[in-house]
């Protein structure tokens, strides 16, 4: 029998700073870690921000500082504009992301719907879709030219085009479906580690079944959900190609276009684009000011020392109505644009639709490609590199901060989440002014695999450590406690019972930031060399210079690949025995 | 005789076939084998063969699959290896800059076109090739559509990118009836009311950049007529020119300015047409090559900035890039849709320019300073839209010494 521990009363305690864990991680070894950090991600970003306080040289080459940009930014009625339609647009993308990804989550999860592990996949291919193609993807099916307009207006009573992608509910719509199945990636885990015992008990006394999943099931995914919701939420903010590529024809202007402007144009404003960023930093200190207000005095136990069944929920009649749900979110979000961006690669011209323009040519000179080999063996290494090394910092930052007393871990929090102060091109800056510019110890390994793999476990330290932070929360503390009562040391507890219980969570943090490494472009492309090109890369010059085919084919090869690594995840589950990648 | 006067006439043949045939396998002025002659270049050549490669940062002739192509048959040439670190101005600038504060490894060859090589030059990140033992140097002026040293002293201007002043049409969705024939008609006529593809001027500078080009340098394109696109003729604003292009291409818009991002549609068989408004100036943007003050393989540089623009470089670029070539003894590649424009509304062709730094120059800060360019999409009144540019413009004069409308003329 298990043991429900969700209470609505303070959490138990975690363990207090004594013994060896005190000596590792209540000491300097712990304020090391900090101190680490802090050089790779707050130095960057405080140097940053310092500039954007700088004024002009004076005659006498002193530095004055003073507030300009800032009033330049905030004094414009424009700003406040950008920021409402920017929050938004984030807030009903990540509605729409958060009701389909939440519920495909509990249905391939916790009930008994067929092809569930199918949709599993599904979802992981719809995550690791290269964005910018996916959206000029949308763009070719659903513009006022665009394939579904052009089959329906074949139809009597259609008159003009049906479906306007350039719209804000284009944004939406094609966001949304990206960030659902993102959401879904990062709530599956803590469903299917629920104990379905939690859920027979409710049922026992005499709750529906909409009653057990709204005040047990729910409540018990929470901190997953709220992790997965309120990252979901600042990626919105940040997030820029959609918004560019959909939002310009409608004259719809977010925040995160502008700060690229500014940072990238000639002569570039990069005290305005600083300044602006000062918005996503009131962000990110809200979120976790929401996070720790709404999770605290709570606890979220589900994996505890009594063991846990996790039976799926019976659907009866439903099974079939819910994978036709499922079927139709992946098809309309990921097969069709998908089967647009395959079919784009065999045309002499992309959206020039005809027989008469079939060809191999683009996978031709793409596979003759002398940098194609180098890059895809850069490409896997980083990604490897990436997943094991963000993992393993992640793991360490967000144990100490969700299973220890140490005096910092508030401060390691916001440690991991300052990278998203920041979006991309202003990141990539404030990197290279740091790591290439400022911090010497770097430069042996200036542009090598190694620095980009240093650059990108900075990126991923926000959603790795979310990751394993909702893991963490989830296994009870009397498991460790036993162990250690049992005469086992901290070393071999964790090894031996903390390690495998959260092996799934650890498995989906490699795979997630393996993914995410390996399309990242706005980071790259200020760090790489011809030694270190990566597909990324080739896909980011393929579409830069003019050549959208063969930048898909860097895209599809990306997949390819991407498809391999979940198939290694899910061998390697097998091999584990655990039940799923998750 | 008759037999005899046969044989000689057979011989003298074959000797003035094979002096032909030898004149013909003869490499141009600029050809490795010329370069032999010239001791001091010969010890460039050598050196940089033992530097053994070369590193680009930027982009232009070396993008893609394509570069790569062109990067094999230098070092098929010369046995220098060329690497590329593909990245748009702004990046590969802050890396240079960085890399070159740092005092660590950076790129031999900065690639860019304008207006970032002139700003990578007045940060002081250049050297001057004016002085070194370049074969190009010495070529005489009639083989230069533009003499690729006449912008700078530590740059050479290399591949024109395509030329602006071109309308591109969509032929399925704008009948010949229709074809505009000046950018007023443009502007001004019902017909063409939401079938402009334009840029807006919220993401880049390109509305800046062709006022500048048509309207500052050529005087076709009035300011009035910038705004009476936006507040009368309801544009598809797109966020860049390549997606302006593809607009274009495939049928969601009908009209565009310039050939650039056209020759991928052009060469899939797009139903597109280029039309040439008469007497408007037709002005090109030539990306340019500079020499690296850090540079590690200095001299391995300096052999490909001298391959690129000869007619042995610019024969093998132009021909796998399909572009225009810099030189008179190259012809053009361009992809046959592009190749021949119908001129229209009146006879006569206008001039051929490139775009000077200072006008590069000149356009980016007018964009990034005048801020009415942002509120035309959302609207700005049309006295206050004039009047803050011309303001800028006049004080921008008064500060250059002038009026600077004089463009580089460029051979067609």
């Amino acid at each position: 029998m298990s043991e429900l521990t969700f209470q609505a009363q303070p959490s138990r305690r975690p363990w207090t700073s004594t013994g060896v864990r005190a000596l590792i991680f209540s000491r300097w070894y712990a304020w090391m870690l900090i101190g680490v950090l802090s050089a790779l991600v707050v130095y960057p970003l405080a140097m940053l921000f310092l500039a954007s306080f700088r004024g002009a040289e004076q005659a006498d080459s002193t530095t004055v500082f003073t507030l300009d940009s800032y009033q330049r930014v905030f004094n414009s009625t424009a700003t406040y504009e950008l920021i409402w339609t920017t929050v938004w647009l984030a807030g009903a993308r990540v509605a729409l992301g958060c009701l389909i990804g939440v519920f495909l989550a509990w249905l391939v999860a916790r009930t008994d719907m067929p092809w569930r592990h199918g949709i599993e996949v599904l979802a992981w291919i719809k995550f690791f879709s290269p964005p910018l193609p996916m959206t000029v993807a949308w763009i070719l099916l659903a513009g006022k030219t665009g394939v579904l307009n052009s089959l329906l207006a074949g139809l009597p009573f259609v008159h003009g085009p049906v479906f306007d992608v350039y719209s804000y509910w284009g944004i939406v719509f094609v966001s949304g479906l990206q960030l659902a199945a993102f959401i879904f990636l990062l709530t599956v885990p803590a469903f299917r580690s629920m104990d379905a015992s939690l859920e027979d008990a409710g049922k026992l006394a005499g709750a529906t079944s909409l009653g057990v999943l709204r005040r047990i099931t729910a409540p018990l995914a929470l901190p997953a959900i709220l992790g997965a919701v309120l990252y979901a939420f600042i990626f919105a903010l940040e997030s820029f190609e959609t918004e560019v590529m959909l939002g310009t024809p409608a004259r719809i202007y977010v925040l995160s276009t502008q700060i690229y402007i500014l940072a990238e144009q000639y002569p570039n404003d990069l005290a305005g684009a600083t300044a602006l960023s000062a918005f996503f930093l009131v962000a990110v200190a809200g979120v976790i000011v929401v996070q720790m207000r709404l999770l605290s005095g709570r606890s979220f136990t589900t994996v505890s020392g009594h063991g846990y069944a996790s039976r799926p929920v019976a659907l009866g009649k439903w099974r079939w109505a819910a994978l036709a749900l499922c079927v139709l979110y992946f098809g309309v979000s990921t097969l069709l644009p998908l089967a647009m961006l395959i079919l784009g690669t065999f045309m002499r011209g992309w959206g020039n639709w005809s027989a008469a323009t079939f060809t191999l040519l683009h996978w031709q000179v793409s596979l003759q490609d002398p940098r194609l080999i180098g890059a895809l063996a850069n490409t896997v290494v980083l990604g490897v590199l990436v997943g094991l090394g963000g993992t393993a910092v992640c793991a360490v930052a967000s144990y100490l901060w969700v299973r220890t007393r140490f005096g910092g871990r508030r401060l390691l929090e916001f440690i991991t989440w300052a990278p998203r102060i920041a979006p991309g091109p202003v990141l990539a800056i404030a990197f290279a002014w740091a790591y290439i510019g400022g911090l010497p110890v770097f430069r042996p390994i200036l542009g090598t695999v190694l620095m980009l793999a240093v650059v990108l476990v900075v990126n991923s330290l926000p959603l790795g450590s979310r990751i394993l932070a909702g893991g963490m929360h989830q296994v009870a503390y009397e498991l460790e406690e036993a162990a250690r009562i049992s005469g086992l040391s901290w070393l071999t507890t964790l090894r031996r019972v903390l390690f495998p219980l959260l092996a799934p969570v650890l498995v989906t943090s490699f795979v997630v930031l393996f993914l995410l490494a390996i399309r990242n472009l706005v980071l790259i492309i200020f760090f790489y060399t011809p030694d270190s090109r990566v597909l990324s890369a080739i896909l980011w010059e393929g579409w830069r210079g003019g050549n959208p085919e063969r930048a898909l084919v860097a895209g599809l090869i990306m997949m390819a690949i991407s498809l391999v690594a979940l198939g290694a995840a899910l061998v390697a589950r097998r091999r584990a025995g655990i039940a799923s990648i998750y | 005789m008759r037999p005899k006067l046969l044989l000689l006439t057979l011989a003298l043949a074959a000797m003035l076939g094979a002096s032909s045939c030898a004149a013909s396998q003869a490499p141009s002025p600029a050809a490795p084998r010329a370069d032999t002659a010239d001791a001091a270049w010969q010890s460039v050549v050598d050196a940089g063969k033992r530097e053994g490669r070369v590193l680009v940062y930027g982009t232009g002739f070396l993008r893609g699959a394509e570069g790569a192509m062109i990067a094999q048959e230098f070092q098929r040439i010369y046995g220098i290896a060329v690497d590329n670190v593909d990245g748009a101005g702004s990046p590969s600038f802050e890396r240079l800059r960085q890399e070159s504060k740092a005092g660590v490894p950076t790129a031999d060859i900065y690639l860019a076109s304008p207006p970032w090589p002139a700003v990578v030059e007045k940060a002081g990140f250049l050297m001057s090739v004016r002085d070194k033992p370049l074969p190009l140097l010495k070529e005489p002026k009639t083989v230069w559509k533009v003499d690729p040293t006449s912008m700078s002293e530590a740059y050479l201007i290399q591949a024109p990118i395509y030329p602006n002043g071109h309308v591109v049409i969509n032929t399925s969705v704008l009948q010949a009836a229709d074809y505009p024939k000046s950018f007023h008609e443009l502007a001004t006529d019902p017909r063409y009311r939401g079938k402009i593809a334009w840029v807006d001027p919220k993401t880049t500078g390109d509305v800046a950049f062709k006022w500048t080009i048509w309207g500052y340098i050529g005087s076709a394109l009035s300011l009035q007529d910038i705004w009476q696109i936006y507040a009368n003729q309801q544009p598809a604003l797109y966020a860049d020119p390549p997606a302006e292009a593809e607009a274009v291409s495939r049928g969601e818009a009908a009209i565009a300015m310039g050939l650039s991002n056209f020759e991928s549609a052009a060469e899939s068989g797009a139903p597109i047409k280029v039309l040439r408004f008469a007497d408007i100036p037709v002005v090109t943007n030539i990306s340019a090559l500079g020499l690296v003050k850090q540079a590690q393989h200095p001299n391995a540089a300096l052999v490909l900035m001298n391959w690129a623009v000869s007619r042995e470089g610019q024969e093998f670029i132009t021909k796998t890039r399909r572009a225009l070539s810099l030189r008179t003894d190259v012809p053009d590649k361009l992809p046959d849709a592009l190749r021949t424009p119908e001129l229209v509304g009146g006879t006569t062709k206008g001039p051929e320019y490139v775009l000077a730094p200072v006008h590069a120059v000149f356009s980016a800060d007018l964009h990034s300073k005048v801020e009415v360019w942002r509120r035309l999409p959302t609207g700005v009144p049309e006295d206050e839209f004039e009047s803050a540019i011309n303001t800028y413009v006049a004080d921008w004069e008064a500060a250059n010494g002038g009026p600077q409308r004089q463009a580089i003329p460029f051979v067609e």
